[in-house]
């Protein structure tokens, strides 16, 4: 894997917050990667994985107003930067080349 | 939303990054929230606990992975912290010393629990082997199995593939021109040692050819007594005379084998023609499972009428051979005491050395300061305060290793008793655990105090460097440690004040003949074949009948046995008893008439000459005489001890009290005995001299009995020629073991006393380290708060106020430490039961002398920072400003 390439958890993650939109944060991303992934990810994870996400400029964070908090106790959303949102498509088509010509492997299987 | 509990907020804060920490933990709570909701506390608490450590692992991991990529150690760092290390000598020093000692006793116990009871038996298919045992339920004592019930049982057991026996004696073995030497001698089933399926060195295996009518006898020897009788090449076939018979070698045995227990020689017999009770090994049939042999044992096996009194409860045991010793006896349970105590000790160490680390890295708060503004991150620069500890560390794993070895050794040489195949080597295991130990150690006496002195404020901590101070806190985790700390020292010492004074008070009075003096040997003449008989159906008059004339007769040749070992060289004189001073308890209930009190006694029954051979006499009264002896009148002696706890205020000459033996079922059946004479304590129970009151009756007809010969020869150099006496008298007499009676009184208390020594000096050691530590942190303070004292007396604080100042957390957490060590203390001293004597009451008087020495040493810890604090100059503090 090159210096810059995404990890599984790490495309998982911004693939997950892409699907949620403005309600992308640390529970709902995990949430979303067990039920439409149907993977198993410990809370953990996804958030070392978000911090590491920010660190290399992938995504930026914001936090709601303590007004509409439904707690009082603003949570921390996630939205993807334009270079997150790149390298979600450039990991897409370089599986997608992958992908390519194992179909009917595949559907024997 | 649920607030998380305080101590998951904690860790939270401990191991998340700050950034994100606050997120974190508010979506923790909702998530907990929820499961709240749903769950109930219990489970929802413990999901909790499941995630917080989860996020702590992975975020520590993250950290390492980062700091990796950045190159977590270089060289220099290791240059640095070896010169760190060298820039406080007396601090090293004492922390090596401590984690020496700790890393040692921990290594130590790990290779003597490891060694002792989880090593396989060092042959093929070693795990298959079972002992079958039988033992009293009442008393935990084992009891034989006559070769009738032995065959029996072999005959119908199925889970077995295989079932032997052997009984042992003491025999003289010789090579016919007169000399010999005592070896012991297992007589057994031919199998026994096809058991451990090893061939032997040179020669071959015994076989059922060998016990078969007519064959000769045969022998297969041990290396070691290959190599006594002179490493004879042709020893196959040659004759060694075995208890007076002429026997053929068959096989020599290879180096260091020896089975079942120890270094005998093998002599196969047809057990059916012995008396003795028998030991049984079985190897468990491929793919059968225990417990299933067990239950099928458990359903054939009934007690063996010649070897337990009838009504005794007796319980069928299987135990692993190599298993066998983690249950029970005195030894196993003492080899659990070095355990409890390195534990103890590890943590007073490791305590120890955390606090000396971060009072040093407290001083060092402005360094570490600089190191953060140059850029380094809080994990590199934690990881170089924990290398220095790392080296450190390393220095005294290596001491610790030579220490565990040093201790390892001498521990082998004096205790005696382990399984042949106990393994004491540093070997992968080992070194795998002392790795661990390392690391383990590392983090919590470096990782800690690091993370702690680096998670300050940067720019506080460089003003409070800059003139002088520390801006390091001391809060609660030290000062948990400093009473934790001052808790094990109290309750260590304790301990070992009481260990180390039950120790001094064990012996007995009243004699002062030199034990090495006097040889003690146990006598054992079986029973007739016809009463070993399950099946033989006798009246039971006449059973009555045979079984007293038989003991008549015992009685008779044991006599005849005393008298013949007064030809021993330098004997001058003999005593058959029961019991001589070490030998194991035999309690009786006692009525006394005076009071009408029943209680429970120690008994003893002594032959003529008893008193005189231990060189006492009857402190009142007299001793028994010919006539009371002879017809075995309903008399007694007591000691001093029993007239003090139940004759208090009444003659003890006259008193009339009435004797039950453990096995008496009919208590009116004992007749009412008169007191005739008092005696010294004289060792009924040397472990415990307060509780040793005891009686003495005439001796009684029986086929167990021990001799004691007195004597200025070489008592231990006696034995084979007593053995040879003894089969003159008659070849049944067994003689089942002898020793000096020095040794049966020392061998319960030798490693005891070790251990008291040990612990005495370890518990010393502590408190010098504790004192040594609250030193360091009390100088410490000192630094940190040289400007407040400043202050302080420039305001005009009188000196008390500023010693109390500086002193008043540390004389508290002093108390406190010493409250709880008290707790400690009174929860080791329930310890005392695993000891084969009660371990000498006085708590108080220990707890109070700890307590004390604890003050004294405290308080000159502290003398040079209080005489520091006093003399701050506030002009001086406040210039530094």
């Amino acid at each position: 894997m090159s210096k810059g390439a995404l990890g599984e958890l790490e495309t998982l993650v911004l693939l997950a917050a892409l699907r949620l939109g403005d309600q992308a944060y640390g529970l709902s991303i995990a949430e979303e990667i067990r039920r439409t992934a149907r993977r198993p990810v410990s809370r953990a994870s996804v958030y070392v994985t978000l911090r590491r996400l920010e660190q290399k400029g992938l995504i930026s964070t914001w936090r709601e107003s303590p007004d509409v908090a439904p707690s009082g106790k603003p949570r921390r959303f996630v939205r993807l930067r334009p270079e997150g949102i790149t390298r979600v498509g450039e990991a897409r088509r370089g599986l997608q080349r992958m992908w390519s010509g194992i179909e009917d492997i595949l559907e024997e299987a | 939303m649920t607030r998380l509990p305080k101590g998951a907020r904690r860790v939270l804060r401990m191991f998340l990054p700050g950034d994100w920490r606050e997120d974190i933990q508010r979506d923790l709570e909702e998530a907990f929230a929820t499961r709240f909701a749903s769950d109930g506390r219990l489970r929802s608490t413990l999901w909790l606990w499941g995630q917080v450590a989860a996020f702590a692992a992975r975020f520590v991991a993250e950290r390492v992975r980062e700091a990796a990529g950045g190159g977590l150690l270089t060289s220099t760092d290791v240059r640095l912290a070896v010169r760190a290390v060298r820039k406080s000598p007396g601090l090293s020093v004492l922390a090596v010393a401590s984690l020496s000692v700790g890393i040692a006793m921990a290594v130590g116990s790990f290779v003597l629990i490891r060694g002792t009871f989880f090593m396989d038996l060092p042959f093929p298919e070693g795990d298959r082997l079972y002992v079958l045992e039988d033992y009293n339920r009442t008393d935990a004592y084992a009891v034989g199995v006559g070769p009738q019930e032995f065959l029996r049982r072999r005959l119908r057991l199925t889970s077995f593939e295989a079932i032997e026996a052997y009984r042992s004696r003491s025999v003289v073995l010789g090579d016919g021109g007169g000399g010999g030497i005592s070896v012991s001698a297992r007589y057994s089933t031919p199998g026994l040692l096809l058991l451990a399926d090893t061939p032997p060195r040179v020669g071959r295996l015994p076989d059922a050819a060998d016990v078969q009518a007519g064959a000769e006898s045969v022998v297969v020897i041990p290396h070691g007594v290959w190599r006594a009788l002179g490493s004879d090449p042709d020893v196959v076939g040659s004759t060694l005379i075995v208890a007076g018979t002429p026997t053929t070698v068959i096989g020599v045995m290879p180096e260091r084998f020896a089975f079942p227990w120890g270094d005998e020689i093998w002599i196969p017999v047809d057990i059916a023609a012995g008396q003795e009770p028998l030991q049984v090994i079985a190897k468990l049939r491929d793919g059968v499972d225990v417990r299933n042999a067990r239950a099928e044992y458990q359903a054939i096996a009934r007690p063996d009428p010649m070897q337990v009194t009838p009504g005794t409860e007796v319980a069928h045991e299987v135990i692993r051979m190599d298993r066998s010793l983690a249950s029970g006896s005195a030894a196993q349970l003492a080899l659990l005491i070095p355990i409890a105590v390195s534990v103890l000790l590890l943590g007073v160490m490791a305590t120890n050395v955390a606090n000396l680390m971060l009072a040093r890295n407290a001083t060092r708060a402005g360094e570490i300061a600089v190191r953060s503004a140059l850029g380094g991150s809080r994990l590199r620069v934690a990881g170089q305060l924990v290398l220095e500890t790392g080296v450190m560390v390393a220095v005294a794993a290596g001491l610790a290793l030579g220490l565990t070895r040093v201790g390892l050794d001498a521990f082998q040489a004096r205790v005696r008793g382990l399984p042949y195949w106990a393994d004491f080597s540093i070997n992968a295991p080992t070194a795998a655990f002392i790795v661990a130990v390392v690391l383990l150690t590392t983090c919590v006496v470096g990782l800690l105090p690091a993370l702690r002195v680096t998670g300050g404020n940067l720019s506080d901590a460089l003003r409070d460097g800059s003139r002088g101070s520390s801006g390091v806190r001391f809060g609660r985790l030290t000062g948990t440690l400093i009473v934790l700390e001052i808790a094990i020292c109290v309750g260590f010492l304790s301990s070992a004040t009481l260990l180390g004074r039950s120790l001094l008070a064990f012996g007995f009075e009243g004699t002062d003949i030199p034990g090495s003096e006097v040889l003690v040997a146990q006598l054992y003449l079986g029973w007739p074949d016809i009463l070993r008989d399950p099946d033989a159906s006798l009246p039971e008059t006449e059973r009555a009948d045979i079984r007293a004339e038989f003991l008549r007769e015992s009685a008779r040749k044991g006599e005849l046995l005393r008298e013949a070992s007064l030809t021993l060289p330098g004997a001058r004189s003999a005593v058959l008893a029961t019991r001589f001073p070490g030998n194991e308890s035999q309690p009786a209930r006692v009525h006394v008439e005076a009071s009408g009190a029943v209680v429970v006694s120690e008994l003893a029954e002594i032959g003529e000459g008893y008193f005189e051979l231990l060189g006492a006499r009857p402190l009142i009264g007299r001793d028994f005489n010919e006539v009371e002896r002879a017809d075995r009148l309903p008399v007694a002696i007591v000691n001093e001890m029993f007239v003090r706890l139940h004759l208090a205020g009444v003659d003890p000459i006259g008193s009339l009290v009435r004797v039950v033996r453990p096995e008496s079922s009919d208590v009116d059946a004992e007749p009412w005995r008169r007191i005739v004479g008092v005696v010294p304590s004289l060792g009924l129970n040397p472990g415990n001299p307060a509780n040793a009151d005891g009686v003495y009756l005439p001796l009684p007809e029986l086929n167990v009995v021990r001799l004691a010969v007195y004597g200025d020869g070489n008592p231990p150099q006696w034995t084979p020629r007593l053995i040879e006496l003894a089969r003159a008298v008659d070849p049944a007499i067994e003689v089942q073991w002898s020793r000096t009676l020095e040794a049966q009184m020392r061998e319960p208390v030798v490693m005891f006393r070790a251990l008291g020594t040990g612990l005495l000096l370890l518990g010393v050691l502590a408190l010098v380290l504790s004192a040594a530590s609250l030193h360091a942190l009390t100088s410490a303070s000192v630094t940190r708060r040289t400007r407040e004292l400043g202050i302080r007396q420039a305001l005009g604080a009188r000196r008390v106020a500023i010693v109390g100042a500086v002193a008043r957390r540390t004389t508290a957490q002093t108390a406190a430490g010493a409250a709880l060590g008290g707790v400690l203390a009174l929860a080791l001293s329930r310890l005392g039961s695993i000891f084969p004597w009660e371990v000498a009451d006085g708590s108080a008087w220990a707890l109070t002398a700890v307590a004390v020495l604890l003050l004294a040493t405290n308080a000159l810890a502290l003398a040079q920072p209080l005489h520091r604090a006093l003399s701050i100059r506030p002009a001086d503090a406040l210039r530094a400003e």
